[in-house]
């Protein structure tokens, strides 16, 4: 009788529990519905808003100011044509490689200038400097110095994205716990061990945070840089509208710019979540 | 048996002391806490000004001794020393720099009120916030200067297009530090208020607002360092006066040294507003410490 009992009370149990959990489920899954029903409004709300322009104000002209119907009647073609395709290649290459560059040297700029009271003391005004001037102003001086070619694109990228991340990778392998660096030395790490296995891991929060930031100003520096001279290029392709009054194909650009920065930013955090996911914030 | 003769208590020492030998040894032990900071400060100072002085010594020698490299392309700390105190000396630097602080400020304070606004109504109101959340996000993901030939093309070569584009360089950073802080506010502040009998007016302003202030400002401070790039990207393309002019002037004429002085006012005036900005901080909410450094 009493087994009875308690198995029929742990059924009950599992079901009011199971009931519990399914209602708190649905309420979740329903307001996840209705957020993403009024994001889809809002989004509807703003493209309605923008196409009713030319309708409310005849004065403005449509030439300078596209509806979405318009932008996408021009999108469709050059993307078709294999235009776009083409130019985001050549884009997300410049920056991807400026930007490869900029973190090899980058950690390795932190890791030694912060490992020294020395150094650390000697680089850390020049650095605060550095980073001061913003990159952009750089462009002039790049296209004298190295001329509009690849590689001159290539070396703005890389020293906007430079400095975030040496200055991530500086502050995370200063700070690393005494601790750590003590417990690593009693148990007999050498140099080499002891920053591969105890100083990188233990900055890798700071040295992500850095990388994070300096993959947006890479995408910005690029812009610059393909804005000043360039002959492919997604920010190329807008100078080119510019030029010739399509503000249409400028609008794809921004279009396509934006795209690509979330895309990349989403793709770097689910990156780190696969291979950290004890960093979880 | 010897250890035992160490085991004396430090009470039992101290009790040995009179009150005025205690306090000398207290202060000869504060006293020499102060000493060591302060060499360690000054040894520090003495290494940053050798990093300095080490690096323009390099400049200073590199172009001249390896072969092959033109001086006019890389000129030396000396020469843009003597540049920059001719356009000092003439009061060109201070106009060009005069004009591009004019249009930081313009845009700053348009386009950090917009999103202090913006912010609050975003962070208060869910409804709001679901809907204008991928619009916003989605512009912001664009880079600002992708916009500058869109500004001139729509607002011309005035001073409106670049106000317009520093504007909405800094109402992105803003906006969204102001509506974490927002959103983040504790309800219990909330509802305190609406049980005191707040009005929506009051709870906005009174309570969320000032709640929300260590994010707002800490965009705020970002904002500042983005309106300075984007005021020389504004410039570069089309100006006639400015510090962005001003470097890409001497692109043109090709006077690297004076694009040196250039980016190295933009560098100092960037620090100084930053600095300031810090500072003003401490000044109105000394309550507000993680906001400082």
């Amino acid at each position: 009788m009493a087994v009875d009992t308690s198995a029929a009370e742990t059924t009950h149990r599992v079901e009011l529990e199971t009931a519990f959990l399914d209602g708190r489920h649905r309420a979740r899954r329903r307001l996840f519905l209705l957020r993403a029903g009024l994001n889809l409004c809002g989004v509807a709300l703003f493209l309605l808003a923008w196409e009713s322009v030319p309708w409310l104000f005849p004065s403005i002209n449509p030439v300078l100011f596209p509806t979405p119907s318009l932008v996408f009647a021009t999108f469709w073609p050059m993307l078709t044509s294999g235009e776009i395709p083409v130019n985001i290649a050549v884009s997300v290459r410049r920056a991807a490689t400026g930007f490869l560059l900029a973190t090899v040297l980058g950690i390795a700029a932190g890791v030694f200038t912060a490992r020294s009271r020395l150094t650390e003391y000697l680089t850390e005004p020049l650095l605060h400097g550095f980073r001061s001037v913003p990159v952009i102003a750089l462009v002039p001086l790049s296209v004298l110095w190295f001329g509009i070619g690849e590689g001159a694109k290539v070396a703005l990228v890389a020293t906007g994205a430079f400095f975030p991340i040496w200055i991530a990778t500086f502050i995370g392998v200063r700070d690393v716990n005494l601790v750590y660096l003590r417990s690593a030395a009693c148990l007999g790490a050498g140099p080499l061990a002891t920053m591969f296995l105890v100083v990188l891991p233990a900055a890798l929060p700071l040295i992500l945070a850095g990388l994070r930031q300096s993959m947006a100003i890479s995408l910005i520096v690029l812009v610059a840089a393909e804005l000043s001279g360039a002959t492919s290029g997604v920010a190329y392709m807008m100078s080119m509208g510019h030029q010739l009054f399509r503000v249409d194909i400028m609008f794809i650009g921004l279009l396509l710019l934006g795209t690509l920065g979330f895309a990349f930013d989403r793709l770097f955090v689910w990156l780190t979540r696969r291979l950290f996911p004890w960093y979880v914030n | 048996m010897a250890a035992e003769k160490h085991d004396v208590p430090p009470a039992a020492v101290n009790a040995n002391l009179t009150e005025r030998e205690k306090l000398e040894i207290e202060s000869s032990f504060r006293n020499e806490i102060v000493a060591t900071r302060h060499r360690r400060l000054r040894r520090g100072l003495m290494f940053n000004l050798i990093g300095v002085l080490i690096f323009l010594a390099v400049w200073e020698v590199l172009p001249r001794i390896v072969p092959g490299v033109n001086i006019q392309m890389f000129p030396p700390p000396s020469g843009v020393i003597a540049t920059l105190y001719g356009m000092l000396a003439d009061g060109q630097l201070a106009a060009h720099a005069w004009s591009s602080l004019k249009r930081v400020a313009a845009g700053f304070v348009i386009g950090s009120s917009a999103g202090i606004l913006v912010g609050l109504f975003t962070g208060r109101l869910a409804l709001l916030q679901s809907m204008s959340d991928p619009v916003l996000h989605g512009l912001r993901s664009i880079p600002a200067i992708a916009f500058v030939p869109l500004a001139i093309v729509w607002f011309g070569l005035g001073e409106t297009p670049k106000i317009a584009l520093i504007s909405w360089g800094t109402f992105f950073p803003v906006w969204i530090s102001t509506f974490i802080g927002v959103r983040d506010v504790p309800k219990l502040y909330v509802q305190s208020a609406l049980s005191l009998g707040a009005g929506p007016l009051n709870v906005m302003f009174r309570v969320v607002l000032p709640a929300a202030m260590p994010f707002v400002f800490a965009g705020l401070r970002h904002a500042t360092a983005v309106a300075f790039v984007i005021v020389v990207a504004a410039e570069l393309v089309g100006a006639s006066s400015g510090l962005g002019y001003l470097i890409s002037f001497s692109h043109l004429v090709f006077r690297i040294d004076m694009m040196f002085v250039g980016l190295l006012a933009l560098g100092v005036l960037g620090f100084l507003a930053d600095a300031a900005f810090a500072a003003l901080l401490q000044r109105l909410f000394p309550w507000y410490r993680a906001e400082r450094s």
